[in-house]
């Protein structure tokens, strides 16, 4: 079964905007579709903005990614100043049926920096007067703008490159050449979907030109069999260095992966599933 | 966290890297490099070498929090019997516990564990002894490679 890409639309309640997700929330969700719907509700000038997750089925680390995004933009459109705009909203929405967030929190301290996950404050008025928290709050707003603008500047390119082969109708070979680190998250995706297309029952990774493989790059490939599982696809690699094999074996990758040493041996038993 | 103070110690290398996202390739180059005399199997370097990188990483990332200014400090020994590779940051919380939960495989492709975290896992099953300690300012985590036995091993 394919995976549900994410979807999400713009409701307006009591007290602030609802913006409905629904789906999968990871690499390949279209971030211009979680932009647009963001735009719509900031476009109803409200009070706050709820994430509703009720109908997510998944989230990955890029997905964290993605929701910070929006707290970013959030936040650099209107600093959170302070607790008031949730509790209106929060008792606007007491009443409405399917909001599992809401149903998650009753009875929580109001905690503002807690809740900015979920609910995402666009405080609007005149708040210089809020006791302490105002000023405190823009100076570390500021201080987080900074690091992430510098780190976004220092945030190195991936170091890879992956081609796609279509061995057959069934068997697809992902050429892997660089490094498979976190920063190879996005290519590695876009491979899978290139390779996946059709009646592809197997996936073949062509390490032969792995230069480098660390701990976020065994998560990649953690990431990448879940995806392969669910769409009852096989993943299979060759070319694995003697180092990698031993990483896979203590890992345990090597009872989900199919190891093999040729991509003629790879394709076989593909062939054979 | 014992200081390395036998009068047989020599120091390999000593040197620090700003925290910035790739740099633990550096690290494990430069290690390799000092240790390069030391005539480790092939093996084991490349077990050495992945042993450093990740545990930069964590350094860079959780200590450090990538921030560039805050340097992540690399030093390597050669003791008596081993091979000693220290790694410091700067970090203020507790220090990764050696005994965080260990990563399972059919659990993660569940869903009940993240599909990451295999850090720490992997650095203990790539050295012969992984030491972790911290106090309010620093994280140090020391890498030790039995040298003894890898020149028994042949």
């Amino acid at each position: 079964m394919p995976a549900k890409q994410l979807e999400a639309s713009v409701r307006q309640e009591p007290g602030g905007a609802v913006l409905d997700l629904r789906g999968e929330i990871n690499g390949f969700a279209p971030q211009e579709a979680l932009d647009a719907a963001y735009a719509e509700a900031e476009a109803k000038d409200p009070e706050a903005i709820l994430l509703n997750f009720e109908g997510v089925d998944y989230i990955d680390s890029t997905g964290i990614a993605l929701i910070v995004g929006l707290l970013a933009r959030a936040r650099l459109e209107a600093p959170p100043t302070g607790l008031p705009p949730l509790r209106p909203l929060r008792r606007g929405l007491q009443d409405h049926p399917p909001l599992g967030v809401h149903e998650r929190l009753p009875g929580r301290r109001e905690r503002p920096e807690r809740g900015v996950g979920v609910l995402m404050e666009r405080a609007k008025g005149n708040e210089e007067n809020l006791p302490g928290s105002l000023q405190s709050l823009r100076g570390e707003h500021e201080e987080i703008q900074r690091i992430y603008q510098q780190r976004r500047i220092d945030m190195p390119q991936a170091q890879v490159k992956m081609g796609v082969r279509k061995v057959n109708d069934k068997v697809s070979v992902i050429d892997v050449k660089g490094e498979l680190t976190a920063f190879a998250e996005g290519v590695l995706m876009d491979a899978y979907n290139q390779a996946s297309d059709g009646r592809v029952r197997a996936i073949v990774l062509n390490f032969e030109d792995l230069e480098y493989m660390n701990s976020s790059g065994i998560g990649l490939l953690v990431t990448l069999l879940i995806r392969i599982n669910r769409e009852k696809q096989r993943l299979l690699t060759y070319g694995l260095s003697e180092h990698y094999r031993n990483i896979f074996h203590i890992t345990c990758l090597d009872d989900a992966i199919g190891i093999y040493y040729s991509e003629e041996e790879a394709v076989r038993a593909a062939d054979s599933m | 966290v014992t200081a390395p103070r036998s009068g047989a110690r020599r120091t390999l290398a000593e040197f620090t890297l700003p925290s910035v996202p790739g740099n633990e390739r550096r690290a494990m180059e430069e290690v390799a490099r000092a240790v390069s005399g030391l005539g480790l199997p092939e093996r084991t370097l490349e077990r050495l070498k992945t042993a450093v990188a990740e545990a930069t990483m964590n350094a860079m990332e959780h200590g450090n929090r990538y921030n560039p200014e805050v340097p992540v400090k690399i030093q390597a020994w050669r003791l008596e019997e081993c091979l000693l590779v220290r790694i410091v940051d700067r970090g203020g919380g507790p220090p990764p516990s050696p005994n965080a939960e260990v990563p399972d495989l059919e659990a993660k492709l569940e869903g009940a564990q993240s599909p990451r975290g295999w850090g720490l896992f992997l650095i203990k099953n790539m050295v012969d002894e992984m030491r972790v300690s911290g106090n309010p300012g620093h994280h140090t985590i020391e890498l030790v490679i039995n040298l003894k036995r890898e020149d028994d091993a042949g």
